[in-house]
């Protein structure tokens, strides 16, 4: 999967580097480095303060990293000679000016960037807003206000898509807007990266995830990988149980007993505990591969990193 | 930098800070003619003992005095209002050169506050004058080019006013500490400055940025709670420091800090 990342796709590519944010004495981003790649949707997954919200920041240069560095199109953000036309991003949807008409807000901000005035009609007709187009943003509900910021995202017609929680507060018809949206964005080989705290939303958006927890990353890699490696249990029923459990255990294997004389087996597949039990003569009533859901992979990777900080005190809440 | 100041135009001719801060300053305009015209039809039954006591402020200082606290509202603002929202981080995303920005709103609260802040004294000091006509009303600001200094004056001293609101907002990301700022250094440092001992009551008086547009206009401050000690050049530098620092502080932090 690493291949896809030749010189000629620098252009449309985020980059960290061992990206590191501190925030007084709370570390937010701790050594970060992974690429986001074009032609795909990447999801970037994350328990609640995991610090998603600080690396896109980060990356659109808002907050300055304390190590490393975040690359967006080859150079750092600020160095962009028109960044919305390189970079779309929707960080958070309600920070408008209420009085502002939705098309004074992409107004300004296409102005900024040299962006024709007719682009910023044609993609308030294309979010569905161009009926409201001459009304305060203030009387606009947070579903309208989403499409008006990913109208402001897309205002440049940017190679890169920077999205934070963009289906926060949506109805099933918003979700479903945004989900094909990110799509057909990705298909037309833009590089697409969207945050979300919910692996089940993520599951059917996107085709590779990065997940962090605590400003770590825990894993990068695409949808099926992830619940391969990290979700993949075994079921397995004995009458010895004892002797299998501290068999597989001393094999390195996690073993979780469940109810019926039946234990779920993780870091070991189907075939090397059968061997072991054979070479053991342990019988083996049940051994079954148990199919995990990403959502379950999802709880397992951030379980151990929740627990943590659930005990530490006086942390920076910070999506 | 043209870019940047075509976007921000357009962000404050459409914020909502903007049409509540002019908003009000266009009422209080709006009532000087109406407070000249009551004064005068008072004026006008009194008995000639009485009109020796009757008194009507200057209308264009007063109106200037409080333009001073409106724009400095306008220009902390024009800032703290993006802070508020959260909108600085979608400015600075579409404009990450932070100091062209801040550059950018400075031209145009200065412009814009200058602008209005004239056309308001001189339409006070034309229909004042129109209004009380040939009564002999003590303490009027002539409709004559020294009249007309003063209100050019007037309207540098309160575009600083603005221009250190753009700065406080900037330093302090907040409208609430912004104002308790501009209010100490508008009315309150005054009010304690005219009792301090001699000479500090007169210097500081004197230094105060209410007292500024007086001094610079060489007219003085007579019946005022400022004094007037500098020359209309060494008012001039004054005003010009207290421009200079709180910008200055504001470039720095605004590029600084994280948004």
């Amino acid at each position: 999967m690493r291949s896809a990342g030749g010189p000629a796709t620098i252009e449309a590519m985020i980059e960290f580097r061992n990206l590191t944010k501190r925030y007084g004495r709370t570390l937010a981003v701790d050594s970060l480095s992974f690429a986001v790649r074009p032609g795909v949707v990447t999801g970037f997954l994350g328990p609640n303060g995991a610090g998603k919200s600080t690396t896109m920041r980060l990356a659109l240069g808002l907050d300055a990293p304390t190590e490393g560095e975040a690359l967006v199109a080859g150079c750092r953000y600020r160095d962009l000679q028109s960044p919305l036309r390189n970079v779309g991003a929707l960080l958070d949807a309600t920070a408008v000016d209420g009085a502002r008409t939705a098309a004074d807000h992409l107004g300004w901000q296409a102005r900024s960037n040299r962006i024709p005035g007719v682009r910023a009609r044609m993609l308030l007709e294309q979010v569905g807003l161009d009926e409201v187009a001459r009304r305060p943003v203030g009387k606009f509900s947070l579903g309208m206000k989403q499409r008006l910021g990913i109208a402001a995202a897309l205002l440049g017609d940017p190679p890169i898509v920077v999205l934070d929680e963009p289906v926060n507060g949506l109805d099933p018809d918003g979700v479903r807007w945004i989900r094909q949206l990110l799509r057909s964005l990705a298909t037309e080989g833009r590089t697409v990266l969207v945050s979300s705290h919910l692996m089940s939303e993520m599951a059917i958006t996107a085709d590779r995830l990065v997940v962090i927890a605590r400003g770590h990353l825990i894993a990068d890699g695409t949808v099926d990988e992830l619940a391969g490696q990290h979700g993949a249990a075994v079921n397995v029923r004995t009458p010895l149980e004892a002797e299998l459990r501290s068999l597989l255990e001393r094999a390195g294997a996690r073993v979780v007993p469940e109810p019926n004389g039946r234990m779920s087996v993780t870091g070991l597949d189907a075939a090397a505990i059968g061997e072991l039990a054979a070479r053991e003569a342990i019988p083996l009533t049940e051994l079954m591969r148990q199919p995990v859901s990403l959502e379950e992979a999802y709880m397992r990777l951030t379980a151990d990193r929740s627990d943590f900080h659930a005990r530490s005190t006086s942390e920076r809440d910070d999506g | 930098m043209a870019d940047v100041l075509a976007a921000e135009w357009l962000k404050i001719r459409t914020a909502r800070y903007a049409r509540y801060v002019l908003g009000v300053f266009a009422a209080f305009t709006a009532l000087m003619p109406l407070l000249a015209w009551y004064f005068v039809t008072t004026w006008d039954s009194l008995t000639p003992a009485a009109r020796a006591h009757a008194a009507l402020g200057p209308l264009p200082e007063f109106l200037g005095w409080i333009a001073s606290l409106c724009m400095a509202v306008f220009g902390a603002l024009a800032i703290t209002s993006e802070y508020s929202s959260g909108m600085i981080r979608t400015t600075f995303t579409a404009m990450p050169r932070r100091r062209t920005v801040f550059a950018a709103k400075g031209a145009i609260v200065a412009v814009v506050t200058f602008g209005v802040t004239s056309a308001a004294l001189v339409a006070t000091l034309v229909s004042g004058a129109i209004i009380v006509g040939g009564r002999p009303i003590a303490d009027q600001t002539p409709l004559n080019p020294s009249g007309f200094a003063l209100v050019a004056a007037t309207a540098v001293a309160v575009t600083a006013f603005a221009l250190i609101g753009l700065g406080l907002g900037a330093v302090t990301r907040s409208a609430v500490a912004s104002v308790v700022g501009l209010t100490l250094l508008w009315y309150v440092v005054p009010l304690f400055s005219m009792h301090l001992p001699a000479p500090w009551a007169a210097w500081v008086s004197s230094l105060v940025p209410g007292a500024l547009a007086g001094e610079l206009a060489g007219a003085g401050n007579a019946n005022s709670v400022f004094a007037a000690v500098l020359s209309p050049p060494e008012a001039f530098l004054v005003m010009l420091a207290y421009i200079a620092v709180p910008l200055a502080a504001g470039a720095i932090v605004i590029s600084h800090r994280d948004a």
